[in-house]
């Protein structure tokens, strides 16, 4: 559906003048005094036609009166420059941040840095690399703890002499930088990376580490209004520059190139920004997406008022939890009126809905001197993405709360799975006594099955600060896949009868107590789109055991917990294993963001693999989720895992 | 359309305008117009920048050896040109903060300050030949300095 778009307010002053006040009046003060002496200069000149020596000399000083504004006024316009008004960010998401890329940011510091400040990063990151390598030689090699440790000191766990000497005891941090490696600091640090991987992870040649730096920002933030774009900033002054320059050394020509520079100088200042009128038209690819797919969104737009736009930047206004994975949502054209321009853009699929419903707007005229921006109000478009059932039999564990349901319980009764015969008392139905027992030895029996019970269960949704991560900036990061998964399991368990809780893992965290029903169906969903605890953050303090207590008051005694986290950090391992001695039945679904083409990416990887093997050592039943694997794919494979 | 070839053979044109001035004069404008074009690949504004004024100064230089003032118009024009398209490319990759095409906004935008800059300097060459009785510093200097006044108290139009 087509809404018309059109920008008939008056632009409102943009936030922050360009200049104050006071600037624009000693602006204005200095052309006037400029203005005059060169009028006085020039009118003296023509009164003093015929004494060519006075005539020149007055001549030459005005004209180095104007060189020296010109040099003046043009370096401070270089150095005064100031970035173009930014549009909104698209790519990068507030909060969400590559896996591994701290890490990467740590090693990166110690590149730029050579002061002292550096020796505590460095002796932070050889001390975690040396724990990582431990546990990989631990686990791959079967060494104990100090064999591996010897083998780091000695150098002999490796044959690359450089990731060697990153762990060897002759180094003792930045106060003895002698070493024998010619490489630096970080390039020993992506050789020992790669000798950890490679004892893991398969292959022995040299990786070719990927390089993801983040995306660059303008240092002015998007506002609506009319601004000076500064563009042809520094013309006028080339054309004094050159004036003054003619005038001293007597250079005719170069009063032809004032005249030029001085005339387009006058000619930018009487453009303006055209006030544009516009209709948006927005069409997605595919109608009810599942989490995880790519959409295609085009987006066309018609020039509806009567003037040429010569200079139309538009940014689509992406939902926050959308991320761009193909083309852009940023476009420039020139839109004669009546026509329009097409684009398109690839979205990541998000559980929830999403509303795209405005659009970033620059209009510039043919000079480019001013620029006119704004926020338009679009028709809502709305990307659903609904929940997929899961139909791989999620697998609870046994117990029982009374209500009738699908997990079997460790109670014989009316059921389906054979449980034992007992004696048969007046009243037992027909249809249960057991007539083979009957034929044989004449005496009446009553088979019992297994009892299926309703469970309770809550769900659990790691969303701290240390969970928004993901493989990149253009995919869903591990808590944008918890709550798609938490919708679908919740979908799942729901039809089967159980009842089902939601909580989230953080400091501010959310409880809806286990319960059935469409209301509570419709509280459980609301929450997982739209609740603050499930937004991105930058930081929280949270404290485990706190956490576990507060959680253990609310929890029924029966409960079992399905937990969603991408299990990136020690707290969180802590916070599982907790419960777990606590005698709460716990099932992890891990949904994984690392990769292993980037260093940091490789850490994070290898530090999560450890985070797993250590949760299922302690009989915590893991779904390892794969990067482009289903939810239900991820359950098929554990569940057989299981069943071995 | 490619904006780097664009800026390269305006530039060009300034660069051979001024050789007669001497190849030291065209060897800096050449300098100059390498820096626009590595600016206008690399997207660096200071390149750009430092592009454009390079080629100023030898044009200031070859005016100061007397040079033909019309070759010193022509160079100015298409420096004019290949500065105004580097520039643009490289703003409009900055706000967007990413490369989208821009030949149909590139094409009005430097079409429009070839012609304003076309026309202004046929103007100027056409006073210059068929000037009056003042003498020409005078007369430039009463026309500008008028204008600067004038600048000065009247606000800018897009405010």
């Amino acid at each position: 559906m087509t809404e018309r778009v059109s920008d008939t307010a008056e632009p409102s002053p943009a936030e922050g003048e360009d200049r104050s006040e006071l600037d624009v009046s000693k602006r204005q003060l200095v052309l006037v005094s400029v203005g005059s002496l060169l009028v006085v200069a020039g009118v003296g000149a023509a009164l003093l036609l015929g004494r060519q020596d006075a005539q020149e000399g007055l001549i030459g000083l005005a004209g180095l009166v104007t060189l020296s504004f010109g040099l003046y006024y043009g370096a401070r316009g270089l150095f005064d420059a100031e970035d173009p008004i930014q549009f909104p960010p698209v790519h990068t998401r507030n909060g969400v941040r590559r896996a591994g890329a701290a890490f990467e940011t740590s090693v990166a510091r110690i590149r730029d840095d050579e002061s002292e400040q550096a020796g505590p990063i460095e002796w932070k990151i050889e001390t975690s690399l040396r724990d990582l390598a431990t546990d990989v030689l631990a686990a791959e090699q079967g060494l104990d703890e100090v064999t591996a440790r010897r083998q780091l000191a000695n150098g002999t766990w490796t044959d690359d002499p450089d990731a060697a000497e990153l762990f060897q005891e002759t180094r003792r941090g930045s106060f003895f930088r002698g070493t024998a490696s010619t490489k630096s600091f970080p390039e020993r640090v992506e050789n020992a990376v790669d000798g950890i991987a490679s004892l893991t992870l398969g292959t022995d040649e040299p990786r070719e580490w990927l390089d993801d730096p983040d995306p660059r920002t303008s240092s002015r933030p998007w506002q609506s209004g009319v601004h000076p774009t500064g563009y042809w900033r520094g013309i006028a002054s080339l054309g004094l520059c050159a004036l003054g320059t003619a005038a001293v050394f007597q250079a005719s020509g170069l009063v032809l190139v004032a005249g030029l520079l001085l005339g387009i100088a006058g000619y930018v200042r009487i453009g303006s920004a055209p006030t544009p009128s516009l209709a948006v038209e927005r069409e997605f690819d595919t109608e009810g997406p599942r989490p995880g797919d790519p959409v295609e969104v085009t987006v066309t737009v018609t020039n509806d008022g009567g003037t040429l736009l010569p200079d139309l930047r538009l940014a689509d206004g992406v939902p926050d939890r959308l991320a761009v994975v193909g083309g852009t949502p940023r476009h420039v054209t020139a839109l004669p009126p009546g026509e329009s321009t097409t684009f398109s853009y690839d979205v990541l699929a998000v559980y929830g809905e999403h509303a795209f419903d405005s659009i970033h707007v620059a209009s510039r005229g043919t000079t480019g001197q001013h620029e006119r921006t704004s926020t338009e109000g679009t028709a809502v478009s709305t990307l659903t993405c609904e929940p997929v059932g899961i139909h791989e039999s999620v697998p609870l564990r046994p117990q029982e709360t009374g209500v009738t349901g699908r997990v079997p319980s460790e109670v014989g009764g009316s059921g389906q799975e054979f449980w034992s015969v007992r004696e048969y008392r007046r009243g037992d139905p027909l249809r249960r006594i057991d007539w083979n027992r009957v034929a044989r030895t004449g005496e009446l029996g009553t088979l019992e099955f297994r009892e299926e019970h309703a469970a309770t269960v809550v769900v659990l949704v790691d969303s701290r600060a240390s969970a928004f991560r993901s493989p990149s900036l253009e995919s869903l990061s591990a808590v944008e896949r918890s709550l798609a998964g938490a919708a679908q399991l919740f979908a799942t368990l729901e039809n089967d009868g159980d009842r089902v809780g939601l909580a989230s893992i953080g400091h501010d965290w959310l409880w809806i107590g286990p319960g059935a029903g469409s209301e509570h169906r419709a509280r459980v969903q609301s929450a997982l789109q739209h609740d603050p605890s499930f937004e991105p953050r930058d930081w929280e303090r949270f404290r485990t055991v706190e956490y576990v207590r507060q959680l253990r008051g609310r929890l029924p005694a029966n409960a079992q917990l399905v937990v969603f986290s991408p299990l990136l950090d020690d707290a969180i391992v802590e916070t599982i294993q907790r419960l777990a001695v606590h005698g709460y039945e716990l099932t992890v679904f891990s949904p994984d963001p690392t990769r292993t083409d980037t260093v940091g990416g490789t850490v994070t990887h290898l530090e999560r693999q450890f985070a797993l093997s250590s949760l299922r050592k302690s009989e915590i039943r893991i779904v390892d989720w794969q990067r482009d694997e289903t939810l239900e794919a991820a359950v098929g494979r554990a569940a057989r895992r299981w069943n071995r | 359309m490619n904006g780097d070839k664009i800026v390269f053979l305006s530039g060009l044109l300034a660069v051979f305008v001024l050789t007669p001035a001497g190849f030291g004069t065209a060897g800096v404008a050449a300098v100059g117009l390498g820096l626009l074009v590595a600016g206008t690949r690399h997207r660096h504004r200071t390149q750009v920048h430092a592009g454009g004024i390079l080629v100023f100064v030898a044009i200031l230089v070859a005016g100061i050896r007397a040079h033909d003032p019309g070759l010193l118009l022509a160079a100015t024009i298409g420096t004019i040109a290949a500065w105004d398209v580097a520039f643009y490319t490289v703003e409009v990759t900055t706000q967007l903060d990413t490369d989208v095409a821009i030949d149909r906004s590139l094409s009005i935008h430097a079409g429009a300050t070839l012609a304003v800059t076309a026309l202004v300097g046929v103007v100027v060459y056409g006073a210059f030949l068929f000037g009056g009785w003042l003498p020409p510093f005078a007369l430039l200097f009463l026309v500008v300095g008028a204008a600067l006044v004038v600048i000065g108290l009247v606000p800018d139009s897009g405010e």
